[in-house]
């Protein structure tokens, strides 16, 4: 049973980090775009735009390599669950002002498998919430399924 | 008390890779500095020289700046792409990729107008420059501003040659 749920949480760690490996490197391929998206959500001052991008392009990297590889489970799926969080609210906020966004800059391979919208929707904060609950989840858990682990 | 050691790694390596993100993107090895080399190489324009492309019309003005501040005044024959809702605006800008266009927005501190020249950059537009000094600048210098509603890319072409 114990062998099931090692399982279970190495392979809900793994695709978590695909999703955020993914979605980073798509970021940084299109950095434009994305440091557009990001001031269109009108919550930073403007100097902080570009380097609050490079800061979010890099924690997706970094925490989708760490939870893949299994490196300080605990601390990634922590700061991931954060990550989520902050993805979350920061499109909360944005149908709450009602900003006309067409896109989120939130695309990634686990937004187009559920073939959410490019622009904000309820559904994508229902996501994030799922992905940082999830994330928490390995990061509380005991047995992270990983030899860095212990 | 783990998880807070393990979170300030995790923490620490991501400040490490933004660094190097950034580093990288410096030395033109990975796509922003590329996205400059895909289009002419990013200059400052300044006061005079744009008021002259803008009489000459041999530019299209792109006001990255919402809708509300748009309206509220912008260059004469200036078409409005906000960033907000930039793909589905980007419409009104000439389909021609070679088309020479000057991007701005309120003064020099914002950077919305460089945000958008990547972006335009991005889409395949080969021609694209910064106009730093933005509307607020252009109209310190005394240069006339319309107050009208959007304006459509070849209304200033067609103004001057009235």
């Amino acid at each position: 049973m114990k062998q099931v749920a090692a399982v279970l949480l190495t392979l809900l760690r793994v695709v978590l980090g695909l999703i955020l490996l993914f979605s980073g490197i798509a970021k940084f391929d299109g950095f434009g775009t994305f440091v557009a998206a990001v001031e269109s959500y009108h919550i930073l001052p403007a100097a902080f735009i570009r380097p609050a991008s490079y800061l979010l392009v890099s924690a997706e990297i970094t925490l989708g390599i760490a939870l893949c590889i299994g490196y300080r489970l605990s601390g990634a799926g922590a700061v991931a669950s954060l990550l989520f969080l902050c993805f979350a609210l920061a499109l909360a906020s944005v149908l709450w002002r009602q900003l006309p966004l067409s896109s989120c800059g939130c695309e990634n391979i686990l937004f187009e498998w559920l073939s959410l919208s490019q622009a904000p929707t309820w559904k994508a904060v229902f996501v994030d919430m799922l992905c940082a609950a999830a994330s928490l989840f390995i990061a509380l858990s005991p047995q992270q399924g990983s030899r860095f682990a212990n | 008390m783990r998880i807070f050691s393990d979170s300030l790694f995790i923490t620490l390596w991501i400040c490490l890779v933004a660094l190097a993100l950034w580093c990288i993107t410096l030395a033109g090895i990975l796509p922003d500095n590329s996205i400059s080399h895909r289009g002419t190489p990013s200059i400052e324009l300044d006061m005079p020289e744009v008021h002259q492309v803008w009489q000459q019309g041999e530019a299209v003005f792109v006001d990255a700046r919402g809708t509300k501040y748009f309206k509220r005044g912008h260059i004469p024959g200036a078409v409005n792409v906000p960033l907000s809702r930039v793909k589905e605006t980007l419409s009104v800008l000439p389909t021609d990729k070679d088309t020479y266009l000057i991007t701005y927005c309120g003064n020099i501190s914002c950077p919305i107008a460089h945000i958008l020249r990547e972006f335009l950059l991005e889409e395949g537009y080969r021609n694209v420059q910064v106009f730093p000094s933005g509307i607020f600048g252009w109209e310190s210098a005394g240069y006339p501003v319309e107050k009208a509603d959007l304006a459509h890319p070849d209304s200033h072409s067609k103004e001057q040659g009235k």
